[in-house]
């Protein structure tokens, strides 16, 4: 298979002048060759008729001289006594012969006798009888190998009294003598058929007289009749090769043109091809370029289709540079500020990771960033982030400032530690921080600042900017500047989906379990009942904290068997308690989320129904300020059950008046933020009083959580707390840790604790 | 000519005086039916009389051609040779039976030759090759030369066992033959006899030469 365009064409115009050539040559060589052969046969039929007519002339006068010898008086007169006198006869014959010019003379006698010269040879036996009576007969004779032309005239007296007969020779002297009337250079050859074999007689030339090693000729033959019935064959040849040889020089130059001819065309097409598949070959690498991106123009100098394809392709190679160039750009750049994008900072980092020492990657995020935006707008906020951007832009930068997201910027620089990464997000915060005029308009812009190390075993581009972003969020949780990012605090990200996945796990195989911290009553110095901590011990990765597995499972919807299995337990935990005759109520905490999930109910009646006194649920303030009106209708029915409610870390969070009015809870619990370092005579006690004064007026128990030293139960005491839970009473432990502490330990710390009252 | 015509008449007449004699009719023709001329018919046999003469033979030369064509003469007889033409004639024979040469003589003038033997003497001219005769000399008492119809008619043949025979000078085969046939002659009456008999053409010596 023909791939080259070049390749096709000059096969194709080679080959079809060189069909024109053979056609023409197939077309020339019969004429011209027919041409040469009619023009030698034409010669060979001239030179033979003229042969014919100088025979007959010959013919005629041998045959006059004959008769009119034949006719001399004393000749007859010689001829009457020939049987007498032989001798006579012989020398008028030799005499006769020497007057005409014959070579050969003799005296048939009409008895068939022959009357000859001495030494001549003698006469076919047949021949008497073909001479006839009164006629002149005449032919070749052949006598042994000579041929001659001889005449046989009757001699008269007045009746036949004998025939003389007289011969010249048809030597190789006539033969020469005849070709010598041809105008080409034929051979002449006298032959003999003689019993179907041709006997050779004479020639003109040696050169071709062997009939055995004749070479192809056109020949020509005349018969000459023979005197006695011979059969004589002159035989006039022309050798082929010789007749041919005009056409073949002819046809030679034939040959030599049409090999020039091809020669040249295929040149002139071999050219045209080069000019045609040069620029096409051009216009494929280009192409190519362009698939591999790069815009490669063509050159090409024509003006035909060609060069204006090639124009064409150009503009188009511009057009498609240019808009590549603009996607390029758009998805690596952030529209709203002109600032690369998190795919391009991403792409630029990849790049990076080979640089010498740490690069750390910094997220910057801006505070009360939409408050901002909805004072300024989002047009001058692109041009806030850009210019914070710029600020942002180090000469040492592994990577262009980014736009992360909304109010995000990403940065990466070198550090050789996390000290020195921390200072240098510091300086940055700084220079962001200086004030910025957007629209004539100056705004002050506040940040913090998260970061994390991008060599980390594990970390590529993208996760080195989730895990400072992270970071960012700790800053933020933690009320810090510039935070690292903290891999314990936040866990793992990666680990998390299959936390979820062990935790229902766990459920089932016993790796959960319920931790108790008892709640002594100040006033009977007893201990009334019991809070239920979930606890779990993972088999890989030991304790997990509960506040990790617990919002992750609020967040991913795994909260409700997770309370589930936490009521069943405890109910089961608070039946243990009794049997061992400890009657205490036990708390289970109720997430937020299930308050507004209407299934949870008919869990509580499944499982809990009628234990009204076994069971306390403990509800956070904030989750019921997610959506009150169904929380309080969810916390309603439970208490339309008689199950007690108990409103838990109150003072954490805003703590409105009239949601706790509407709560119809018995317990209200005060956030352990209030209790911690709490001094007598402070505005905290008195906040305290305050609120313990409220919930008692309310018709609820208070409860003061995480009490961890004496002093601080005391003022407890002395403010008029109900009950207390903490490290200084006992911390969270397992079931039979509390029953052992409530049997034997109960009565040291009720004692411990009426001592400090 | 007058004479010899009317030889053969007088011989029969002759004949006829005789006492045991027939006419006798001889036709001369060519296998194809065409009469023959200038055959030499001979009946031969014993014979109390000859019907030829020894003298008055002529053979006249005339219009450069001899005349007659044929003649038959006994052996011995002499014949004259008158030249009658304007011209002098050169006349000669080669033949073995009686060769003579009448060197060139010239008109009115007159040769005559005697021959001895019985056989043919062709003759001719040695000027004008044209001019050709034959003398056929037979020692046959009855001889004769049919005449354009190419019949030859004898009168008073001798009774008894004849042979008759034809010859004539361009008969097919040997020169010298004859076609004979016997015949017995009745004592009265006539016979007559029909020989067919190839000839080859006469010869045209302009012709040929």
């Amino acid at each position: 298979m023909i791939v080259r365009l070049r390749t096709k064409l000059a096969l194709l115009y080679g080959g079809l002048f060189g069909l024109v050539m053979i056609a023409i040559a197939f077309g020339v060589y019969p004429i011209v060759s027919t041409s040469a052969f009619n023009a030698a046969r034409g010669q060979l039929e001239a030179t033979s008729n003229a042969f014919q007519r100088l025979e007959a002339l010959q013919m005629s006068q041998l045959r006059d001289n004959t008769r009119i010898s034949a006719t001399d008086f004393g000749f007859r007169s010689a001829v009457a006594l020939a049987k007498a006198d032989p001798a006579t006869v012989r020398t008028a014959l030799a005499n006769l012969r020497r007057r005409i010019g014959g070579d050969i003379a003799y005296l048939v006698l009409p008895d068939g006798e022959v009357v000859a010269e001495t030494n001549a040879p003698s006469l076919p036996p047949g021949l008497p009888d073909s001479l006839t009576d009164g006629d002149v007969t005449q032919g070749g004779l052949v006598l042994g190998q000579i041929a001659y032309r001889a005449v046989a005239a009757p001699v008269m007296a007045p009746n036949l009294i004998g025939w003389l007969l007289v011969g010249t020779r048809f030597d190789d002297a006539q033969m020469k003598s005849l070709v010598s009337l041809s105008s080409i250079p034929i051979h002449a050859q006298l032959l003999e058929r003689r019993d179907n074999e041709l006997i050779h007689l004479s020639h003109s030339s040696e050169a071709g007289s062997d009939p055995q090693q004749a070479r192809p000729a056109i020949v020509e033959t005349r018969a000459i009749a023979g005197i006695n019935g011979a059969d004589l064959q002159l035989r006039l040849s022309y050798p082929l090769e010789t007749a041919l040889a005009p056409m073949r020089s002819l046809l030679g130059l034939l040959l030599g043109m049409g090999l020039l001819g091809l020669a040249v065309l295929g040149l002139a097409a071999w050219l045209l091809a080069r000019s045609i598949t040069r620029p096409i070959a051009a216009l494929e690498s280009a192409t190519r370029s362009i698939e591999d991106g790069k815009y490669d123009r063509v050159q090409v100098a024509s003006r035909d289709e060609i060069g204006r394809l090639a124009n064409s392709f150009n503009l188009m190679a511009g057009a498609i540079e240019e808009r590549t160039r603009t996607i390029t750009y758009q998805a690596m750049h952030d529209r709203e500020t002109g600032l690369p994008n998190r795919e391009c900072f991403e792409e630029a980092l990849q790049r990076a990771v080979t640089a010498t020492g740490h690069i750390y990657v910094g997220v910057i995020g801006m505070d009360r960033f939409t408050h901002i935006r909805d004072a300024i707008g989002y047009e001058r906020t692109g041009r806030l982030l850009a210019a914070l951007g710029e600020r942002l832009a180090a000469p040492d930068a592994v990577a262009p400032p980014a736009r992360l997201s909304g109010e995000l910027l990403v940065v990466a620089f070198a550090a050789r530690s996390g000290a020195e990464a921390e200072l240098r997000l510091a300086e940055m915060l700084d220079a962001t921080e200086q004030p910025i005029k957007i629209g004539g308009q100056r705004i002050d812009v506040a940040a913090k600042a998260g970061f994390a190390r991008l060599s980390e075993p594990g970390a590529n581009g993208q996760s080195a900017v989730e895990r400072a972003s992270i970071a960012l969020d700790q800053a933020r949780r933690a009320h810090t500047r510039v935070s690292a990012f903290n891999a314990e605090a936040y866990g793992d990200p990666a680990g998390n989906l299959s936390l979820m996945g062990d935790m229902l796990n766990a459920l089932a195989s016993g790796d959960m379990f319920l931790a108790h911290q008892p709640k002594l009553n100040l006033r009977t110095g007893k201990f009334d009942g019991t809070e239920a901590l979930i606890r779990w011990r993972h088999p890989q990765r030991g304790m997990i904290r509960p506040d990790l597995f617990v919002t992750m499972a609020e967040e991913t919807g795994h909260i409700r068997p997770l309370t589930e299995w936490v009521l069943a337990q405890a109910i089961k935990d608070q039946e243990t308690l009794a049997a061992a005759g400890l009657a205490l109520r036990v708390s289970v905490n109720i997430s937020g989320r299930l308050l507004g999930d209407p299934s949870f109910e008919q869990v509580i009646d499944r499982l809990a129904e009628g234990r009204t006194e076994a069971l306390c649920f403990e509800i956070t303030e904030t989750a019921v300020m997610n959506d009150p009106q169904r929380a309080m209708k969810q916390l309603g029915k439970l208490a339309e059950r008689g199950f007690p409610l108990s409103i838990d870390d109150y003072g954490s969070g805003l703590s409105s008046l009239s949601y706790l009015k509407m709560i119809p809870a018995r317990e209200l619990k005060i956030d352990r933020s209030l209790v911690a370092g709490l001094e007598a005579d402070t505005r905290d006690a008195f906040l305290l009083r305050s609120t313990i004064d409220l919930g008692h007026g309310l018709g609820m128990k208070v409860v003061a959580e995480g009490i961890e030293d004496e002093r601080t139960l005391a003022v407890l005491q002395g403010l008029g707390c109900d009950l207390a839970q903490g490290y200084l009473i006992s911390r969270p432990v397992p079931l039979p840790d509390l029953i052992r502490f409530l049997k034997a330990d109960a009565d040291i710390v009720s004692r411990r604790v009426r001592a400090s009252a | 000519m007058i004479r010899r015509r009317f030889i053969p008449l007088f011989a029969a007449l002759a004949m006829h005086a005789s006492a045991w004699a027939a006419d006798v009719r001889v036709e001369v023709r060519s296998p194809g039916g065409a009469p023959i001329a200038n055959a030499v018919v001979t009946i031969s046999g014993p014979a109390t009389t000859t019907a030829l003469p020894a003298d008055g033979w002529v053979m006249e030369q005339k219009g450069l051609a001899f005349h007659p064509f044929v003649l038959v003469v006994p052996p011995g007889a002499t014949v004259s040779f008158p030249n009658h033409d304007q011209t002098r004639h050169h006349v000669y024979s080669f033949s073995p039976a009686g060769p003579f040469e009448l060197k060139l003589y010239g008109s009115g003038e007159t040769r005559t030759v005697r021959f001895p033997k019985a056989g043919t003497i062709a003759i001719g001219c040695n000027i004008h090759d044209q001019m050709t005769a034959f003398i056929r000399v037979t020692d046959a008492p009855w001889a004769a030369v049919t005449d354009a119809s190419g019949v030859a008619t004898f009168h008073d043949v001798e009774a008894g066992d004849r042979s008759i025979n034809v010859w004539h000078p361009y008969q097919k085969g040997a020169p010298d033959a004859t076609l004979g046939r016997e015949s017995m002659i009745p004592a009265a009456g006539s016979v007559t006899q029909t020989f067919l008999l190839s000839i080859r053409k006469p010869l045209d010596l302009h012709s040929a030469y």
